[in-house]
């Protein structure tokens, strides 16, 4: 007990305390507000939740399509994910076996990438490929349409006061929405994290990640920048930091471990440090940021990530990444009875200083 | 005799009826509208579209929605019962009554660098010599075609010129004609100042330069730049083919590069070009394949299936072969960048036109789509079956490179049978 009073979060001592892994990449990851369950989402048609004393794991069921995205409620019950096929749903999580309690199936028009609930419970945004933001009440009403994106909805973001919303789209523009008037607030350019070159056939980059500092008023926005081409997609992952007030661009954070992909998913931590992780071909990182100078305080080279989450008791960061099944790459390296999809790892970082094991009595 | 001369029966038959004809009806310039549209409609032809890189089949011809592969996009019913493709293919589902697709393409190179080359020359058995690209190999068998206009132009993105490569042991001859960026070669205007009569006396003092540079060398490649410059010069004379298209045609095929390389493409064929290669590049989807595939797929699904309908209805997919294919599909395993990598071991390409059977989907792959479960085909299956198509028979049609015999394709593959009528 004495050493929980005594620890301070410390990003340069963060140490992986557990580890769940699943047979698809993990995209998305959200501990519960109760802090009693971690659940994932990926390139599958279900979600996957684990009891953290127990470990033990539960498939959740009904989507259609791939599980794009999921956001607790805050009422500690609710839990809403969406998917490629369009579809929102909502569940009762705390169950032994979760409960869908609704659901929409044609929410949007193609691809739901994204969901986002207000911390004050009263509005759920949903986003993705038909360029539009819809809100929708916590009981699924449909209450507002938010247009103007030009590019698919990329990011989501509820402002802690629950009056307005960010939202990052694929053409590197944030938006930030008045959530009762359905007014424009403000637009920021982040269009660093988009690349088009004359010679692509596809748009590459948006904003993937999106988080929030009210201390400080800075919104991070994750990416990547200088993408060389529409196949490998190589870019620079980047992550701007923007004073939101001013709309002026604060300061641009990079990677020191070599990676090629975007930052994925970023999160502030109680003391003002930023997590982010990001995809790579041969490998990326879990980097750390002051966000006081560009380059991280602090960085886990690991492979390939999508998701950074952080548990309710601020001490606790859950990092989804790539773990290979077999070997990956062109061609047959295995025979049909071998050749399975590549896994997803969670696993769940503490951020301070491991202690030192009791001593033997 | 020409060193590379093909003694097929079918193409000399081929030539004694071109000559016959115009015997009976006078010089080939003299030929009336009528006429010369006639031969033009029953003359067979190529279009090759190939998307440079791999474009995946679980995107687009062999959807497993569901299944551990298989990806997020949902699959959509098509003309034909029972048939599916992915959802990013809207246009083409509606004309899958005139296409054929084979889902169970089995090749054996991973590599870009050595793949392409290897599918485009039909990955003939190694005899010692390099064997031409499809185009060049057409243009060689079918001989030249009865108009002004070279038998194998490259629509491409990016540079053009002559790509005498493309001839392998055929002969630079045999290359293609690229047009970058499905403009025509440089410095096909005329300058102004340059009246005919000046022209003729440049081209007199260039020929003069080149029978001089040639005495003792007659290399291929000098053969080469003097045909290369002959087929601009025929080009030069037709600058219709180079007007610009419609709003109707752009709406209707795409304004992005790859619908007006199709359009450009189209028109070179409907003028009487024997094979028209049209490439489109960067489909190598290694990282963020379902995003890319969710901007490509629409750039070929659009301009290809109005392609298909408006030569169905004007009839002239019955004598258009087009075939749209990959050097090889991707892999169903997703990588740490939710890319697909590069697949030869089950993948898909489509046919259509040229007398081939309509509306098939031949061969099966496995549950999750990784593997060929049914009527394996190898790139010699296609050249063997796009050659009978086309009149040649590979049975009694050979090569001739001095004075070896050599198969035009994999001597231990046929035609699929269930294409040819």
């Amino acid at each position: 007990m004495k050493h929980l009073m005594e620890r301070q979060l410390d990003v340069t001592k963060a140490w992986p305390e557990k580890k769940f892994q699943w047979e698809r990449q993990v995209t998305a990851i959200q501990f519960s507000p109760c802090g009693k369950f971690l659940v994932a989402a990926g390139i599958d048609a279900q979600l996957q939740r684990w009891e953290l004393a127990t470990d033990e794991r539960v498939a959740i069921k009904g989507h259609a399509g791939w599980v794009g995205d999921l956001a607790f409620h805050s009422d500690q019950q609710r839990l809403y994910s969406v998917d490629y096929h369009g579809g929102l749903f909502c569940w009762d999580y705390t169950e032994a076996q979760p409960k869908q309690l609704w659901s929409k199936a044609d929410a949007h028009q193609s691809w739901v990438r994204k969901v986002a609930v207000s911390p004050d419970g009263k509005h759920v945004a949903t986003g993705g490929n038909d360029r539009v933001v819809k809100l929708w009440s916590a009981t699924g009403q449909s209450t507002l349409e938010l247009k103007g994106h030009e590019g698919y909805i990329f990011s989501l973001l509820f402002h802690p006061d629950s009056k307005s919303l960010f939202c990052g789209d694929q053409m590197g523009k944030v938006k930030q929405w008045d959530v009762s008037s359905g007014k424009l607030i403000r637009e920021l350019d982040l269009t660093v994290l988009h690349t088009r070159l004359d010679n692509f056939l596809a748009e590459v980059g948006g904003v993937r990640s999106l988080a929030y500092d009210s201390k400080r008023d800075l919104l991070a926005c994750g990416g990547m920048t200088n993408a060389k081409s529409n196949a490998f997609c190589p870019g620079d992952p980047l992550v701007v930091l923007m004073e939101v007030e001013t709309g002026k661009e604060k300061m641009q954070l990079k990677s020191t471990i070599k990676a090629d992909g975007p930052v994925n998913g970023l999160q502030f931590l109680p003391d003002g440090t930023l997590a982010g992780i990001g995809e790579g071909a041969s490998g990326a990182s879990l980097s750390f940021w002051s966000t006081e100078k560009p380059t991280p305080i602090h960085a886990i080279k690991m492979l390939s990530g999508y998701e950074v989450a952080l548990h309710p008791d601020g001490w606790q960061l859950a990092v989804s990444r790539f773990e290979t099944n077999g070997r990956s790459g062109n061609g047959r390296h295995s025979t049909p009875e071998t050749y399975v999809s590549n896994d997803g790892l969670i696993e769940v970082y503490q951020l301070y200083e491991k202690p030192a094991p009791e001593p033997a009595k | 005799m020409h060193p590379f001369q093909c003694h097929s029966p079918q193409h000399e038959l081929s030539r004694r009826q071109v000559l016959g004809t115009f015997a009976g009806l006078g010089a080939g310039s003299l030929l009336s509208p009528l006429v010369a549209n006639e031969i033009k409609s029953k003359q067979k032809q190529v279009l090759l579209i190939w998307l440079d890189g791999g474009m995946s089949q679980l995107e687009s011809w062999d959807p497993k929605p569901g299944t551990e592969f298989g990806g997020p996009f949902r699959s959509i019913p098509t003309t034909l019962p029972g048939i599916h493709v992915s959802e990013l293919m809207p246009h083409t589902a509606q004309q899958m009554q005139h296409i054929a697709v084979v889902r169970s393409m089995c090749t054996k190179d991973e590599n870009h660098s050595s793949g392409v080359p290897r599918i485009l020359r039909g990955d003939p058995k190694n005899r010692g010599v390099t064997y031409p690209y499809m185009g060049a190999a057409m243009s060689h068998l079918k001989g030249k075609s009865d108009n002004e206009l070279p038998n194998y132009i490259w629509v491409k993105p990016g540079s053009g010129g002559f790509i005498w490569q493309h001839g392998g042991f055929l002969g630079a001859k045999y290359g293609a004609l690229a047009l970058g960026d499905g403009k025509p070669p440089v410095h096909i205007n005329r300058p102004p100042g340059i009246d005919d009569q000046r022209d003729q006396v440049r081209n007199e003092i260039r020929k003069r330069l080149n029978k001089s540079f040639q005495k003792g060398r007659r290399s291929a490649e000098v053969e080469a730049y003097d045909y290369s410059f002959q087929m601009a010069e025929k080009l030069i004379r037709r600058k219709d083919l180079f007007a610009d298209f419609t709003p109707k045609e752009l709406e209707r095929y795409g304004s992005h590069p790859l619908g007006r390389h199709i359009l450009q493409s189209k028109r070179l064929i409907e003028e009487g070009v024997l094979f028209v290669q049209c490439h489109s590049y960067h489909w190598d989807t290694h990282a963020d394949n379902f995003n890319m595939h969710l901007d490509l797929v629409p750039q070929i699904d659009k301009p290809f299936a109005a392609l298909i309908e408006d030569w169905h209805q004007s009839g002239l997919l019955d004598n258009v072969l087009v075939l749209l294919m990959s050097e090889f599909g991707r892999t169903p395993k997703i990588n740490q960048r939710l890319g697909r990598d590069h697949w030869p071991e089950a993948w898909s390409l489509a046919m259509a036109g040229c007398g081939l059977n309509r509306g098939l989907v031949l061969g099966k792959t496995t549950p999750n789509g990784a593997w060929v479960d049914d009527q394996e085909y190898d790139i010699g299956h296609i050249f063997h079956t796009v050659f009978k198509a086309m009149d040649i028979d590979p049975s009694t049609t050979e090569y001739h490179n001095n004075g070896q015999p050599l198969p035009i394709a994999h001597d231990d593959y046929g035609p699929i049978k269930e294409l040819l009528a």
